[in-house]
């Protein structure tokens, strides 16, 4: 492994210690999104009639698909594809910018696929998408309007053909 | 997402990013980076989790919700 690399994931394991180290980060950069409202869009049907799909930015992926890039400074803007039924032990995760080793230990803590299985047995949700999206969340510079522009509106139609009336989205 | 027609609601770790972001619904959880749904093995936290999110899909009635439900960590 490069030294880059290298510097990456010790810098993720101390973010992951300091939290004050991550929100003055936050609170010295703009995350401001495109001006105008905040669209909106709501739920169709009651909850427990609902397919749901999950969408990461952990960097899960199945060992058959390409990894994300690792060695671009401003990081990779496309996502994976993750069936619902993929096997567990198929998936993984390549992302150097926050520290996984709680996901590596179980995936239900960036993509709880088991947790919202489990809800759509009780009926809390009608059921699960059988399509997820799976995104490496570390994307800037010029990547960042190719994210905004390409692959989000891509995104959103995979899960609209899938079937999914609902997106849950959650960082890592 | 939503200009696509599917609702969403986002979980964040990070209240000063999504305080600009203005996201459609966003959970707020006071976790550490990289446990977004909780700690390994904890099914229950977890759950409560992802319930949390379900439950702004239904009672969110307006863009920027953002709620911060009490899930011990």
């Amino acid at each position: 492994m490069g030294l880059r690399r290298w510097k990456d994931r010790m810098v993720a394991r101390l973010l992951t210690r300091r939290p004050g180290l991550v929100r003055r980060w936050a609170g010295s950069r703009d995350f401001s999104g495109p001006a105008g409202e905040t669209p909106w869009t709501p739920l169709a049907r009651p909850l427990a009639e609902c397919r749901v799909a999950l969408v990461t930015t952990g960097g899960v992926h199945l060992e058959a698909q390409a990894p994300f890039d690792m060695e671009n400074p401003d990081g990779d803007p496309t996502f994976r594809e993750i069936p619902a039924d993929a096997a567990r032990g198929d998936l993984t995760i390549t992302h150097d910018y926050y520290d996984h080793r709680s996901a590596d230990a179980d995936l239900n803590v960036v993509l709880p696929l088991d947790r919202l299985g489990e809800l759509a047995e009780e009926g809390v949700i009608g059921g699960v998408s059988p399509l997820h999206l799976s995104f490496m969340g570390h994307i800037d510079g010029d990547l960042a309007p190719r994210l905004i522009e390409e692959t989000a509106p891509e995104a959103a139609r995979l899960l609209r053909e899938a079937g999914a009336d609902a997106a849950l989205l959650a960082p890592a | 997402m939503e200009r696509a027609g599917t609702p969403s609601v986002s979980l964040t770790l990070v209240k000063e990013i999504t305080l600009q972001l203005r996201p459609p619904r966003a959970v707020f959880l006071p976790w550490p980076l990289g446990h977004p749904f909780g700690k390994p093995g904890r099914a229950e936290q977890q759950r409560a989790a992802l319930r949390a999110m379900l439950g702004l899909l239904e009672t969110a009635d307006a863009p920027g919700a953002l709620i911060e439900p009490d899930i011990p960590w």
